[in-house]
């Protein structure tokens, strides 16, 4: 007799799965691991097919592009800095530029970063100039478009109980409203004053050139770096001191620089979550900690080599990047400063820019060497590199607020979109689907200790150039070991121990 | 305080005489403004100045004190003290830091100049009283206040200094520096209160002289206004104000003149002093009736004065004096003076660095708290961004919303312009519903009742609501349907007849729809449908339900008796339906062959007896042996008949015992469970008593039956107990069928219905015998022991087996089975032979030994020797041979030792030690990275991942990614949650 029951076999409410019928005994699905392996090799090299990290070229720039300003509050825009003076706002989502401003400056931009709040529906840019000295800051509703719409519908609700926090909200709707094609055919059709979204690219230029900076600030040295406070309306630029400048004051703040050294600081970050600390590095190959509270410098480290950039992680607040001239990575943790906590190897140039994730977990870096390299915070070789032919020099590299894309800056004055991970589904992907992946991709990291997996995981083509770079600097590095074996082997006994890798890299913290 | 004060009085007396006309000049000075002017701009700059001024004030006060008491008996000491304060006077004079000369100064008040300033006034206290008694004159009162201002620099200099040295946050400590120095710890108080407006105006002066000689003009005339809120309002010391102050007055007086007449000796130290002092005259702004409290209170003690003794000369604020910094405490910041001189201030890259580290400390600190966090984020096995909630997060309410409405366009503005003409806002609704509550008069408890009822009213409401959303969403028809129902039921609403009189629009409509509806269900034939639930309900012929029952009974049965076999507490008999069928078929046929052998027998016999007959003569044809013999034969016939009823009763037995079987459960006798599973169980039937039981049997074809059945029935032991284990595997061999049937055949004797199982088990012993005998002889027998165990289950034929081995095997072989102790030994042969003989040449452990033997030599490792002879050595007569060979003739080859093979030990295996390639591409050279042990890694993959082997919910736990993020959605940095 059979008896069914439709309990059995009909979910139990409308949203839940099916039941599964299907008998789970382990002997009667043999071979689970060579199975599991079998797929393991399937999907690493699906993955690897997949892998199409590149997703456009934002051209536009007149000469090569050397800074990038993420606007950190909204999705789709980024400003570039070209070594003309001219800086470019771009669309990530219409991969087209919003604004041309050509003369911001004279002679190279040293650095952009955005405002934290805007002023009547314009967000503000500031950027700096590396040769004239400037710094100036830009408003204007093209920068931002849908901030304004915004404020119209929803501002007052947002404005209300929440004071300043207000601003933010629709700062951060502003990016996914005006520049998400939905709403990108309205603005067609309206073509509002001053820019917006429409494709009028003559009214768009026009608009850039006659913008004019609200506000100007003169500097006696060229700027290499500005960054802004998270939400306070300061931010600090490098020059051959840092300086704290106010959106609202003409004149800079403080000065900060270890005791009475003058040396060209190259960059400078606001720490995220501890607001008020900075770090810069400099020429004389330092890095050196601040604090805007107390006005002072508080401890500097020599390294072997100049450091190029500096990232602050965003989840880890004693956590920060240091893109270094001598083709490697350093994490430090201010804590702990006379020695690097990782050391990330691979590049075979120096290391002109770096960037965390949103999510903390990994960060980019571009090198000199035409190459883009992503890493995991944990391991001290690069999970991915990126690399076309036409791309040249990067020198400036950062992660999307939505930690989906990472944007290049190179000399060949294209910004370039890459996929934060190659091979990643771009578009809406179904459960059942991203299911798989994600089973495809536990797979991988399971069996990614065996060859077979881990060879096609870690397998780059990478240009010839590299490739030979790679392995002469492996070769030399290789036999300045074999000699400092040598040595040590002719000299007195333990007289000569081998040095860490990493207490090799900071000579001196000065305090 | 009348001890000796006597004999000074005229002294004082004079020394008020002789500062008179200098009192004189001194006012006049004062109220000119313009004198102020004059001295100003010759001040040096303002630091310099206060610590000039400190000096001086100091100074003056030194002198006040000792020049006061300058007739007093003891003049040594006062010299002495003069000298004493000259000394520190010039070394402040020196020093620089005016802060340090700030701290000197109170030290020195408190230790010296108060002292001696007290057991002046001690000495004062008559001539105070006289000229108590001429108070009362306003002239008199403007005295007191230009005695007072002399007082007063002190504080306000030190105000200056402070602020001009130590940062304002430092006032508590300024205060409690003061506090028993100074005599004045109202005013003191009151300029603190007032803070920098005053205190600064004041001391400006290199900015600005007329703003200060205003401020001053101001202060004068807020002097009384001062006062009589410091009478008011001040420490308990202003209670006693009103009684003493006549006599403060007259001690101020004289306080003033010893005053005057110090300010005379510092004329002849200089220009700049002299400037000093009439600065110092001329800053004194701040008013308040606080000296002369104090000096009357310092008048009476004899004692030095601190703020806890005028705390705790009141009861009221007896309780405070514990808030007051101790003694020691000020002593300890006032006395650094006596350490002698201040150590040169660092140089400024030592303090920087100094600074630095510090301030790294904080950072450090600042660092460390993120400590938690950090470890969280780092060994989180997901990551779900993102990580904090949203900071402005929830839903707004609508009063939320309302209150913070501000109107953003035109329309808004508008309508809002209209609502406030209309006084429509939300406060004025309040207000006004305030004012109709107050107009109502209503109690406290009115009011607190009515807000009890609205509040219980708006939980019900809320509830209501809350439950009315929580039915909306449910989406079950039948649901629906009920309630649509229950509905009708609770409001039957208006009938259609009243519609029409109230609303014959609506009417029509309803009537409309009604009929809308019939004809949709004739259309859908619902209502016919035998299927329909009123069919259902209403129910069909009674025949039908009937069956319906009685399947359901059927099925109910059906379930039951199957989950009791599951259970493991049925019974043998119903093991199963198909094999009762089976079993019940084989019975009929037994049955039926039984009675058709024991029909043969008679046959036989009958035929026997003829034949006898026919023979005619012998000993069986004697009278006695027929006789005998009809005996026999009429008993055969009776145990004949007797199996014939048994054999038949046996059918009809089984069918009730079926029945009985559940109640009785001591007739289970040797169930038993094989391998421990409850599911599969052996059985053997119940323990029957066969009707053969007599050993005397005539008839040759029965004579071996007795042997069989004459052993004592006592149950014996199930042959499983001796087993070692039962074989799962071979329940399929098992020969088919429930065991007691053959049971009683077995106890019918009739020997062809027991062949069947009589073969089985001669084959089963057969095995078991040569398993027992021929140990060496390593023969797979699997087949015979299967069959061996399995008919081993069978209880009965174990006993009917057991003792008779032989000759039950043998039923074949007539004389074979007459034979039944002989028999066992030749079996056992035969079989031996048999195996011998069916495995001839088959040396199967012996060339196994060889084969390991072999692979062992080869795998060991090797040394030949590839030497030539002769080569390479001395030929011909008398050569002796070379021992040693050359070792580069000797290769070496690799190999592992014999010792060392895992196979080294057991001698039935070989274990390759070859090098297995298509396994070596799968072994890991180092550890990976997170692991720290082999096992560690190896357990990792315990668990697969696949679907195959995962429920739905375990399959999605175990791939998910370790960041998880809303796609699009901005991820920000970790904000500060603590």
């Amino acid at each position: 007799m059979i008896s069914r029951s439709l309990d059995d076999h009909m979910p139990s409410s409308s949203t839940s799965p099916h039941p599964l019928q299907r008998n789970l005994a382990p002997h009667l699905h043999p071979f689970q691991k060579p199975r599991e392996y079998a797929r393991a090799l399937t999907a690493v090299k699906m993955d690897r097919m997949f892998a199409k990290p590149f997703v456009d070229a934002l051209g536009g720039h007149q000469d090569g592009v050397y800074c990038l300003g993420k606007d950190s509050r909204r999705v789709g825009v980024v400003a570039g800095g070209g070594g003309d003076g001219e800086v470019i706002v771009h669309s990530l989502t219409l991969r087209r530029p919003l604004l041309k401003i050509p003369h911001a400056h004279k002679g190279m931009v040293g650095g952009i970063c955005w405002t934290s709040e805007s002023h009547d529906g314009q967000r503000g840019m500031i950027t700096a100039g590396k040769l004239d000295g400037t710094i100036k800051i830009w408003r204007s509703e093209a920068f931002a478009p849908g901030i304004r719409d915004k404020e119209l519908f929803q501002g007052s609700e947002f404005a209300s109980g929440f004071g300043s926090a207000g601003h933010q909200q629709h700062l951060d709707q502003a990016g996914a409203i005006g520049e998400n094609g939905l709403d990108m055919d309205v603005d067609f059709d309206e073509e509002e004053e001053g820019g917006g979204l429409n494709l009028d690219f003559a009214k768009r230029d026009k608009l850039g050139e006659n913008l004019e900076p609200k506000m100007v600030y003169t500097n006696k040295n060229g700027l290499n770096g500005i960054d802004h406070h998270r939400t306070d309306s300061v931010f600090a630029t490098a020059s051959n001191t840092v300086q704290i400048w106010d959106e609202n004051r003409s004149a800079a703040l403080s000065n900060l620089q270890f005791g009475s050294s003058l040396e060209t600081v190259n960059q400078v970050k606001f720490n995220q979550s501890e607001t008020n600390v900075l770090a810069s590095v400099g020429n004389d190959r330092t890095m050196c900690l601040y604090d805007i509270r107390t006005g002072k410098a508080e401890r500097r480290i020599v390294m072997q080599f100049v450091s190029n950039d500096i990232s602050w992680c965003p989840t880890l607040p004693t956590t920060m990047l240091l893109a270094s001239e001598d083709h490697n990575l350093y994490t430090f943790d201010i804590r702990n400063l006379n020695s690097p906590s990782q050391i990330y190897k691979g590049h075979v140039g120096g290391v002109m820019g770096c960037d965390w994730s949103p999510t903390g977990e990994e960060f980019v870096s571009g090198s000199y060497d035409r190459t883009v390299r992503l890493w995991n915070r944990e391991s001290g070789k690069s999970r991915d590199v990126y690399h076309t032919k036409r791309m040249q020099r990067v020198f400036d590299v950062t992660y999307t607020p939505t930690a989906d894309f990472v944007l290049s800056a190179s000399d060949d004055g294209n910004v370039r979109i890459w996929k934060s991970n190659a091979s990643k589904k771009l578009g809406v992907v179904s459960s059942k689907e991203r299911q798989a992946i994600e089973h495809r991709q536990k797979l991988v990291e399971r069996y990614s200790a065996e060859k077979g997996v881990r060879s096609i995981k870690d397998r780059r083509h990478v240009p010839q150039s590299i490739h030979n770079a790679t392995k002469l600097k492996r070769d030399m590095i290789e036999s300045r070991k074999v000699k400092e074996d040598r040595r040590r082997e002719h000299s007195r006994k333990g007289r000569e121990k081998p040095k860490a890798e990493r207490k090799k890299a900071v000579i001196v913290e000065q305090k | 305080m009348a001890r000796g004060s006597q004999p000074f009085s005229s002294s004082t007396s004079s020394g008020t005489k002789k500062s008179k006309p200098i009192k004189g000049s001194k006012a006049k000075r004062r109220q000119d403004p313009s004198n102020a002017y004059t001295y100003i701009p010759a001040l040096p700059k303002r630091h310099r100045t206060s610590a000039a001024q400190l000096s001086v004030s100091k100074d003056e006060l030194e002198l006040a004190g000792p020049s006061r008491r300058g007739n007093d008996d003891s003049d040594d000491e006062d010299e002495d003290m003069q000298s004493r304060i000259k000394k520190v006077a010039m070394m402040i004079a020196d020093d620089e830091n005016t802060g340090e000369i700030e701290s000197d100064e109170s030290d020195i008040d408190s230790d010296e100049a108060w002292q001696s300033d007290g057991s002046d006034e001690e000495r004062w206290g008559d001539v105070f009283r006289e000229l108590d008694k001429g108070k009362g004159k306003k002239g008199k009162s403007k005295a007191k206040e230009v005695v007072r201002k002399p007082a007063k620099p002190l504080t306000v200099n030190l105000d200056e200094s402070d602020e001009e040295s130590v940062s304002k946050s430092k006032g508590k400590g300024k205060k409690a520096v003061k506090a028993p120095s100074s005599v004045e710890d109202d005013e003191e108080d009151e300029e603190i209160s007032d803070g920098d407006g005053d205190g600064d105006g004041e001391l400006d002066e290199d900015d600005d002289d007329e703003e200060m000689s205003e401020g001053r003009e101001d202060n004068e005339e807020e002097e009384e206004e001062d006062e009589d809120e410091d009478s008011e309002a001040e420490l308990p010391s202003d209670l006693s104000e009103d009684e003493e102050d006549p006599e403060n007055l007259d001690g101020l007086d004289a306080f003033v003149n010893s005053l005057v007449s110090a300010d005379k000796k510092r004329k002849a130290n200089g220009e700049e002093k002299l400037e000093e002092v009439k600065k110092r005259r001329v800053l004194p702004v701040v008013s308040g009736p606080g000296l002369k409290d104090n000096g009357d209170l310092a008048l009476k003690n004899n004692q030095k004065l601190d703020l806890s003794s005028l705390i705790s000369s009141h009861p009221s604020l007896s309780g405070a004096s514990a808030l007051l910094p101790t003694k020691s405490d000020n002593k300890k910041s006032t006395s650094i003076l006596k350490q002698g001189l201040v150590s040169a201030p660092l140089p400024t890259v030592v303090q920087e660095r100094l600074d630095r580290e510090a301030a790294y400390e904080k950072t450090r600190e600042e660092g460390q708290k993120w400590a938690g966090v950090m470890k969280r984020v780092k060994e989180a096995e997901h990551l779900s961004f993102p990580l904090q909630p949203e900071q402005r997060g929830g839903v707004k309410g609508t009063n939320e919303i309302l209150s913070g409405f501000k109107p953003s366009n035109k329309l808004e503005s508008a309508v809002t312009a209209l609502l406030n003409k209309a006084n429509l806002t939300e406060d004025s609704l309040t207000k006004r519903e305030d004012l109709a509550l107050e107009a109502q008069e209503m109690t406290l408890e009115e009011i607190k009742e009515r807000r009890d009822a609205l509040r219980y009213q708006r939980e019900l409401m809320f509830r209501a609501e809350a439950k009315a959303k929580r039915v909306a969403k449910i989406k079950s028809k039948t649901f629906r349907k009920l309630a649509r129902k229950r509905a009708a039921k609770e409001n039957p609403g208006m009938d259609l007849e009243d519609l029409e009189r109230l609303d014959p629009e609506a009417a029509a409509e309803e009537r409309e729809k009604l009929e809308r509806d019939r004809a949709r269900e004739r259309a859908t034939l619902r209502h016919g449908a035998k299927t329909g639930r009123w069919a259902r309900d209403i129910g069909g012929d009674n025949a039908e339900l009937e069956d319906r029952r009685r399947a359901k009974e059927e099925m109910l049965n059906m379930k039951e008796k199957l989950q009791r076999k599951i259970m493991g507490i049925d019974e043998g008999s119903d093991s199963s339906s198909d094999e009762d069928e089976e079993s019940e078929e084989d019975e009929e046929m037994i049955r039926s062959r039984a009675f058709d052998q024991l029909a043969a027998l008679d046959a036989k016999n009958v035929a026997d007896q003829e034949a006898r007959g026919k023979a005619g003569k012998g000993l069986m044809q004697m009278a006695f042996m027929k006789k005998a013999e009809e005996r026999e034969m009429k008993k055969v016939a009776e145990t004949e008949a007797e199996l014939r009823r048994d054999i038949e009763m046996f059918g009809e037995e089984r069918g009730t015992e079926d029945e009985d079987d559940e109640e009785e459960e001591d007739e289970r006798p040797s169930m038993l469970r094989v391998g421990g599973n409850e599911g599969r169980m052996v059985f053997s039937g119940p323990q029957r008593t066969s009707t053969v039981q007599d050993d005397e049997t005539p008839q040759p074809a029965q004579s071996k039956r007795p042997s069989v059945f004459s052993k004592p029935r006592e149950p014996t032991p199930p042959i499983e107990e001796s087993l070692p284990d039962h074989n799962p595997w071979l329940s399929s061999t098992s020969s088919a069928g429930p065991s007691r049937k053959r049971n009683a055949l077995v106890g019918s004797a009739n020997a062809k219905a027991e062949d069947k199982t009589t073969r089985s088990l001669k084959k089963a012993v057969k095995g078991k015998e040569a398993e027992l005998d021929d140990e060496k002889v390593e023969i797979s027998l699997e087949a015979n022991t299967a069959s061996t165990s399995s008919s081993n289950k069978k209880g009965k034929n174990k006993k009917a087996t057991q003792p008779t081995n032989g000759d039950v095997s043998d039923s074949e072989d007539e004389n074979e089975e007459l034979l039944p102790i002989s028999g066992k030994g030749i079996k056992a042969f035969q079989q031996r032979d048999l195996v011998a003989q069916a495995f001839a040449g088959d040396n199967v452990v012996e060339e196994f030994a060889r084969e390991k033997e072999k692979q062992v030599e080869m795998d060991a490792p090797k040394v030949e020797d590839t030497s030539l002879p002769g080569w390479g050595a001395w030929g011909g007569k008398g050569a002796k041979k070379k021992k040693h060979v050359n070792p580069k003739f000797l290769v070496k080859t690799a190999g592992i030792e014999p010792t060392q093979r895992k196979d080294f030990s057991r001698s039935n295996v070989i274990i390759t030690e070859k090098k297995d390639k298509k396994a070596s591409q799968f072994l890991l050279q180092d550890l990976p990275y997170p692991y720290t042990s082999k096992e560690q890694y190896e357990r990792s993959f315990n668990n697969p991942v696949g679907s195959e082997w995962n429920s739905r919910s375990a399959f999605q736990k175990g791939t998910l990614p370790r960041v998880v993020k809303k796609p699009g959605a901005i991820i920000e940095p970790v904000r500060r949650m603590f």
